[in-house]
């Protein structure tokens, strides 16, 4: 990336839960906030932009419930909504803000308050196109379903392979303080829970889960020499269109080869200097609500080729990579949809910076957060590194 | 921010219909996306990164931008969706480019006021516990103002109401000269005192698009670049922002004028947004163009003012303040038809505010090189 | 000071949003679905720039950001490319277990979503085994036609 480095100097999470029935938005928000700037060493007199994320607004049940919860008076403020990319769309912006000089230091925020909705799938059952689709009710599961047939059948995956990544996200996530309720699940534990839509089963969904996080994004200039800082090596993303019919067999690359992923990943280790990712990057936090959207990203992120899918889940499930995957437990432990895709940077970042806790790894030099919404449409990228470029 | 790295507008297109049944939103959406590349000389390939604007509620669809961001190119492209004003999405696009991020970004933004109620939708985002009981949406905000402005102006008396129907009736015959208003009537909602149907926008199905572009060095004559840029944030609260008129409009644009180099005297055209005659009033008070409590007589006499005919022209959003940049960009490029304003606009002021009867403001200003 | 609320007293409010909205389908999704109810044929559109036939028919090619060309009928048969078997009861969709696949019907170059009937579902590991053997389809029309994308289903090809 050119111009003077950015970087994230302070992160702020609440723990992420089913609902938190004694807070107000802004009292959860504020939780985070706090954090961050604490954790950043600034006051909000140091802020010169707010930029909030929450997507679907129909999850909280308020609209603009960011406006009563992260909107700062005097501050200029900016709300965006990509769905599940929507906390990764927030820090692109606040590099674009700072990079063009109209702030020294942006807060990142994001919400989500959908322990509100007591029906959070037919919620979601309004993304889809009323036109074509009104009377054929697609769900976030039956997407992620339908891909999986396609992997099976193209790459020979089995429900194992789905057990085997779920039972790590979930195990990871014992060791993260942040996710109330983490139970470690053994593969055979995923395998005999119920079906929702083959081969998709119930415990390698997500849960309904709230919380906020907060980052505090600063150029160079404006950090201390010797303030811990994840700088940002590079960004990237690119976004699809809907029809996943259109999205099956075309030049680009199949349904199953997340073509936005790719090119996200591509433009941001271009700006990364990054030529082998495998080698190159110690921990991996990937959105991905379903084991079959992290298997796809890992050919999408150049770390094996299409044809080698399955033997590389096979090399991730018996732990020969040296590569650490989603250590806070991932997406599938905790899915707060608004804000996950910046907690998976705000993640790579404390792994970055040493400071990720209990689930701290070692020697973390490089570290990457992807993020994912829409109907793997809307697609991001961010390199994390230690080293101030 | 320098010359070289500002943005500069490359294309321009506003579509402002009314329950077209032969096209779908998101047709409607690639139809004025497309006159905007048409416009700027360009293909869709031609660019790197889609920034739009627009609401769920409002579009009917739980997560608009999966459906709708297609239609405005974001096939394999960057894309950046804000749930906010599209000219917030315009002063992004314009960081976007002056950051050095990309070099060419279609800002789009629309808003379909015949699928739903806007009125209605809006008032979802009011506080919960302590306004919508009360049946608050931006139409009650507006009346709400609107009384206020009476009170402090000399309650309803006959003398604002001369002023206030010379400055309706200005907005009409502009609207009437404005090659791109809306000629279909929409919805005829009840309207709350004191408003009248008269002083209420004309709501529409509303498409915006603007192609920016990096304009390093000088350019060819005929180059609209943004030479400044504000924005400001008032408390979500009503209570503690009803009566104090748009503070954040009245900062947006301070800054924006401050960071061009530019005072209010220097500026040939202006567009604000406004749901209705009093709000767009209220906006040029607040920004400094007329005294208080002269705004309507500002409206009426002041051709620089809304020479596009405001709201009164099409309005729906999130798409005002895109549609009202829009429209004071082709002012700049002598390209307005039938309102265009004589003597070569040099410098505009647009100011919109966004969600919560303009809880945030964005202005930008714009200049035109000859 | 006064005590925080204990929990039996912190407020929750009920609420349910119930908008109503008209969606326009525009003139090429409102002649798709009139030709399934009337003449029983699906029909996708033509890019002039990349040459796809894509269904269902639509007014403007994504890729190419172009208008969409010639209206033309696709085949009656074609070849699944995902599917799954919806075994939860989901809010909008009929009592599971049920099978939602995606085909490319013969001539056309983007699939098509819709029910499959005719598999036996009684054992889903043995349905689904099936379905990746045995992946031809045939369209089938229903005797009453209301002009939405469930005038049709899929059945499968045995064999």
């Amino acid at each position: 990336m050119s111009g003077e480095p950015i970087g994230i100097m302070g992160v702020g999470q609440t723990p992420y839960r089913r609902s938190n029935p004694e807070l107000s938005a802004g009292e959860l928000v504020k939780i985070a906030v706090d954090q961050a700037l604490a954790d950043a060493g600034v006051g909000m007199d140091a802020i010169g932009a707010v930029f909030g994320g929450v997507a679907p607004d129909a999850l909280a049940g308020i609209k603009d419930i960011d406006r009563m919860s992260i909107s700062v008076p005097g501050r200029p403020y900016l709300r965006f909504n990509t769905g599940g990319a929507t906390g990764a769309s927030v820090v692109a912006a606040a590099l674009a803000w700072i990079g063009a000089g109209r702030a020294d230091t942006v807060l990142a925020v994001a919400l989500e308050r959908m322990g509100q909705a007591s029906t959070a799938q037919a919620v979601f059952n309004t993304i889809f196109d009323p036109i074509y689709e009104k009377d054929f009710v697609l769900t976030t599961i039956t997407m992620a379903a339908l891909r999986a047939s396609m992997l099976v059948k193209r790459h020979g995956f089995t429900g194992q392979h789905w057990a085997g990544i779920a039972s790590r996200n979930f195990t990871n996530a014992v060791d993260n303080p942040l996710v109330i309720g983490a139970r470690a699940r053994t593969p055979e534990q995923v395998l005999a829970s119920p079906m929702l839509a083959w081969p998709i089963r119930r415990y390698e969904a997500c849960p309904t889960t709230e919380g906020a996080c907060a980052l505090v994004i600063s150029r160079a200039g404006a950090i201390p020499r010797s303030h811990p800082t994840s700088w940002i090596h590079g960004m990237g993303g690119s976004s699809d269109t809907y029809s996943m019919g259109e999205r099956m067999n075309r030049l680009e690359g199949t349904l199953i080869e997340m073509v936005p992923l790719r090119r996200a990943a591509e433009l941001a280790y271009r700006q990364a200097g990054i030529s082998d990712p495998g080698r190159e990057v110690q921990v991996f936090e990937i959105q991905a609500p379903f084991s079959i959207i992290e298997a796809m990203a890992y050919p999408a992120l150049g770390l094996c080729e299409v044809a080698q899918s399955r033997p590389f889940v096979d090399r991730v499930l018996a732990g020969e990579t040296g590569i650490e995957f989603n250590p806070s437990g991932g997406a599938q432990a905790a899915n707060p949809v608004s804000a996950t895709a910046l907690i998976r940077i705000a993640e790579a970042a404390q792994q970055v910076r040493g400071r990720a806790g209990p689930h701290q790894r070692d020697g973390v030099r490089r570290a990457i957060a992807t993020g994912q919404g829409g109907a793997t449409q809307f697609s991001t990228v961010c390199v994390l590194g230690g080293d101030r470029p | 921010m320098s010359r070289e790295g500002a943005a500069a507008v490359a294309g321009v297109a506003v579509e402002l219909t009314t329950a077209d049944r032969t096209r779908s939103l998101p047709e409607l959406i690639f139809s004025c996306v497309s006159a905007a590349l048409a416009d700027a000389g360009c293909v869709m390939a031609d660019v790197e990164a889609v920034t739009c604007a627009c609401e769920d509620l409002i579009d009917g669809r739980g997560l608009s931008n999966m459906i709708t961001g297609p239609a405005a190119g974001a096939y394999l492209r960057d894309e950046t969706r804000l749930s906010e004003d599209g000219l917030a999405a315009l002063s992004l696009a314009a960081a976007q480019i002056e950051s050095g991020t990309f070099d060419r970004v279609l800002v789009a933004a629309w808003g379909r006021a015949a699928e739903g109620d806007p009125d209605r939708i809006s008032a979802q985002g009011y506080d919960p516990f302590t306004a919508q009981p009360l049946g608050l949406g931006d139409m009650a905000v507006s009346a709400l103002r609107a009384s206020a402005y009476l009170r402090r102006h000399g309650g309803p008396a006959a003398r604002h109401r001369a002023d206030r129907d010379r400055a309706v009736a200005a907005r009409q015959e502009r609207a009437k000269r404005n090659p791109r208003a809306n000629r279909l009537p929409g919805r005829s909602p009840s309207v709350p005192y004191p408003l009248r149907p008269a002083d209420l926008r004309v709501e529409s199905d509303a498409v915006a698009a603007v192609v920016l572009r990096r304009a390093a060095g000088p350019g060819p004559a005929g180059l609209v670049r943004i030479t400044g840029i504000g924005h400001a944030t008032e408390s979500f609260h009503l209570g503690d922002r009803l009566l104090s008129g748009l503070p954040s409009a009245r900062a947006a644009a301070r800054h924006a004028l401050t960071q061009a180099g530019r005072g209010l005297g220097a500026v040939d055209v202006v567009e604000v947004s406004g749901r209705t005659v009093w709000d767009e009033a209220q906006m040029v008070e607040s920004i400094g163009l007329a005294s208080p409590g002269e705004g309507f007589a500002a409206l009426a006499t002041d051709a620089r003012l809304n020479p596009s005919g405001g709201s009164a022209a099409g309005d729906c959003e999130p798409a005002s303040g895109l549609v009202r940049f829009a429209e004071a960009a082709l002012q700049l490029a002598g390209r307005a038809g039938g309102v265009q304003l004589a003597g070569m606009p040099r410098v505009a002021l647009v100011v919109s505010g966004a969600a919560l009867a303009g809880q945030t403001h964005t202005a930008v200003v714009a200049e035109h090189e000859r | 000071m006064t005590a925080p609320a204990s929990a039996a007293e912190l407020l929750l409010l009920p609420g349910n949003w119930n908008f109503d909205y008209t969606y326009f389908a525009g003139e090429t999704a409102s002649r798709f679905f009139a030709e399934l109810r009337d003449s029983q044929r699906i029909l996708g559109r033509r890019c002039p720039q990349c040459e796809r036939l894509v269904v269902p028919a639509r007014s403007y090619c994504d890729a190419c950001y172009v208008v969409m060309g010639d209206w033309e009928p696709v085949g009656t048969a074609g070849t699944i490319e995902a599917f799954t078997i919806v075994t939860a009861a989901f809010p909008g969709l009929p009592e599971p277990p049920l099978v939602i696949a995606f085909v490319t019907l013969d001539g056309a170059d983007s699939a098509l979503l819709n029910f499959v009937e005719g598999v036996d579902l009684s054992d889903e590991d043995a349905a689904g085994s099936y379905l990746f053997e045995h992946d031809r389809v045939r369209v089938v029309f229903s005797k009453q036609r209301e002009g939405r994308i469930t005038d049709f289903h899929f059945e499968s090809i045995p064999g």
